[in-house]
């Protein structure tokens, strides 16, 4: 048992078409894929309501439901968040947020029962970071009972860092890459070390590939050798002059690429490690989860760059107590989706704000200039603001200039400047 | 040099109350401009342990509350102490204290009579006209000090006028001007007399009436009713004057501003 630890720690990675789920296991201490029958490590991301009763079944039981006519079945839970989306079962109509809720809750349920302990930190990983699919899934988990503290949404390239730099740090010398072969695609995900800065930084992209590739593909003998074909130019074209330590395989068509994927193998096997791992976002996401629990336990002295995360310092010059100093507002590193900084100053002699932005590994700040003529005109001194940042995507960010006048003396006419741009 | 000052806390929830003239304050940096620029109106009765409590417990500067205490108890002057206060919140500069202290220093040589007349100037150039007739008053029921400028007695008459007037008390206004031209007849003044008189309908005494020469009453006839044209004497001096150049919305709500801080002002100066 982890010193300090009561409940699971639960990495949940939520596709629209599939669910993966791990936990922390303290006797092996290590991340443990959990299995929801004999041999299978994913379930479909659906919910099924049973006619005329109260009762949910989600993933494959949820479909055997459907296909027994005692319920109705939705899937293409997480498409339907992101439209803001609604669906209607038996007269009543459900906002996706409320499927999205269900299903979490009945997923949790079934872990809960098997390791008959609560959840204590629960680290949710998805392929594409939306603004409103993460504000859907934070509402949705919260309204379950848990804290904003106890959960985390992260990106899959910010789970692969994570099991990643669990792993043997040979594997991690040069480039270290992911093919994750699903329903959702084919995507790759890539994962370096800047080792010239310190704190080293650790940053990981991943994209989907363009070739439409689907599992369905694998059905037939000829479409496993066009298979071959297309991943082969993946491996190709994502390796060209690079140096890569390892790769790792996931997702359920990488199961079998020892059939269909040959010549691909040939290439990806080539002068470095290759492993194939199921589960690998979810246990990424467990690890995340782990050091975030105990620090002390699993240390990453790294700043992580990764898909969700800030790419550079965002701060201001500022008067402290007289003394000129740099004042941080956001940090790279930080997750773009949960980051915010405020602070509040007094304007002297100022016809613009200016932000100081530094990239991560860069140490000149470029400046970011922010006008403010609209601001009333009133003595020197005598304006006091508070600016707000946060980023609506990774790379945009979003500044809320707030006139707070100064008290009685110059009151404020509530004026609010809202500024966006891109970093 | 342009510069960002950070603030040195959130705004307070619950303001501190300035005895003076009313006005509630909510941070640090609305109390260092407060006594940067109105250290006239401020005696030693403004620093006191309310005002520490207010720093403690509302803007959580419980250190700086904690020196200025202190500072207190060595029995320090209100200058010092003044200045301990604006150094303590950083929002002046090192130059600007200088200049506040020069000029807190020049204010302090002068003599008790020049530092209440400055006092209650200051409380008509800011509105508080009641405040500022209370002060005025004071003069009536003291030996006259003979080292002053000799047109001392009169501005203090000539300025009560004009709190007078701004509180739409006119016979009041007309009674000070006569004994502000009393004091020190000039032709200036009278001008002034003469013009008010047009405005208010109070008819000027025919010995005063009879010192204005034709030609110049004509002058100044034709000087009003331009004035007047344009929208009132009123409308034209004062501190009020810059509500008329507003647009309509923006003159009633100056107006109802400028109402409220009569009537606080007046709650001020009965209380």
């Amino acid at each position: 048992m982890v010193p300090g630890m009561k409940g699971l720690i639960i990495g949940f990675d939520l596709c629209d078409s599939y669910t993966q789920i791990a936990v922390y296991d303290e006797e092996a201490a290590d991340a443990v894929g959990v299995e929801f029958a004999q041999g299978v490590d994913e379930i479909p991301t659906t919910i099924c309501k049973s006619r005329r009763k109260e009762e949910w079944k989600i993933g494959e039981a949820a479909c055997e439901m459907a296909l027994l006519g005692a319920g109705i079945v939705v899937d293409k839970l997480l498409r339907l968040v992101k439209k803001g989306g609604h669906a209607t079962l038996e007269n009543r109509t459900y906002q996706a947020r409320e499927l999205l809720e269900i299903y979490i809750r009945e997923a949790l349920n079934e872990v809960m029962e098997r390791f008959h302990r609560p959840v204590e930190r629960l680290i949710f990983t998805v392929d594409e970071l939306d603004r409103v699919l993460l504000d859907g899934l934070m509402e949705s988990v919260q309204n379950l009972g848990y804290s904003r503290g106890q959960v985390e949404i992260i990106s899959h390239s910010e789970s692969f860092l994570y099991y990643l730099l669990r792993q043997s740090t040979d594997n991690f010398a040069n480039i270290s890459a992911v093919f994750d072969l699903s329903k959702e695609g084919l995507w790759y995900y890539e994962c370096d070390i800047l080792r010239g800065v310190n704190p080293q930084i650790a940053r990981a992209a991943g994209a989907r590939l363009e070739e439409g590739f689907s599992l369905d593909i694998l059905e037939s003998e000829a479409g496993r050798k066009l298979a071959d074909n297309i991943f082969q130019a993946c491996v190709d074209r994502q390796f060209n002059r690079k140096i890569v330590s390892s790769v790792y395989l996931t997702g359920r068509g990488m199961k079998e690429v020892q059939d269909w994927g040959v010549k691909s193998l040939g290439r990806i096997c080539s002068r470095r490690k290759v492993y194939l791992e199921s589960q690998l976002f979810a246990k990424g996401a467990v690890w995340m989860g782990v050091a975030e629990t105990d620090p002390g336990l699993v240390k990453y002295p790294y700043t992580m760059i990764g898909e969700g995360r800030i790419l550079a310092d965002v701060g201001m010059s500022m008067q402290v107590a007289g003394i000129n100093k740099s004042l941080l507002l956001l940090e790279a590193g930080d997750r773009w989706y949960t980051a915010r900084g405020s602070v509040e100053f007094i304007l002297d002699d100022c016809d613009s704000i200016d932000l100081l932005v530094t990239q991560a590994g860069s140490r000149r700040p470029a400046v970011k200039k922010i006008s403010i003529g609209e601001l009333p005109n009133r003595p020197n001194k005598t304006t006091r603001v508070r600016l707000e940042t946060e980023f609506t995507s990774e790379a945009d960010l979003r500044v809320t200039i707030t006139d707070l006048g100064f008290g009685e003396l110059f009151p404020s006419d509530g004026l609010v400047l809202v500024r966006e741009m891109s970093l | 040099m342009s510069a960002y000052i950070l603030c040195s806390s959130p705004l307070a929830e619950h303001p501190y109350k300035i005895q003076e003239t009313g006005l509630l304050i909510y941070s640090a940096e609305e109390l260092s401009y407060y006594i940067y620029n109105n250290f006239y109106l401020i005696d030693e009765s403004f620093v006191n342990e309310e005002l520490f409590s207010f720093l403690e417990a509302e803007l959580e500067l419980a250190e700086s509350a904690g020196h200025l205490r202190r500072l207190r108890g060595e029995r320090a002057g209100l200058g010092t102490l003044l200045l301990a206060i604006l150094r303590e919140f950083h929002y002046y500069s090192e130059a600007e204290l200088k200049e506040f202290q020069l000029k807190y220093d020049a204010y302090r040589r002068q003599g008790a009579s020049s530092r209440k007349a400055q006092k209650a100037d200051f409380l008509l150039e800011h509105g508080h006209y009641l405040s500022a007739i209370q002060i005025y008053r004071q003069f009536d029921h003291v030996r006259k000090d003979t080292s002053l400028p000799k047109d001392f007695y009169m501005k203090i008459k000539q300025h009560m006028a004009v709190c007078y007037i701004h509180l739409g008390l006119l016979q009041e206004a007309m009674e000070a001007y006569l004994a502000a031209y009393q004091e020190l007849p000039s032709a200036e003044l009278l001008k002034q007399i003469y013009q008010f008189s047009c405005m208010s309908d109070i008819q000027l005494p025919s010995e005063l009436y009879r010192a204005i020469k034709p030609e110049l009453e004509s002058a100044w006839r034709g000087e009003y009713e331009e004035i007047s044209a344009q929208g009132g004497l009123l409308a034209t001096t004062g501190p009020t004057a810059a509500m008329f150049t507003k647009d309509s919305v923006r003159r009633r709500e100056a107006l109802k501003k400028h109402i409220e801080n009569i009537k606080r002002d007046y709650r001020r100066a009965i209380s």
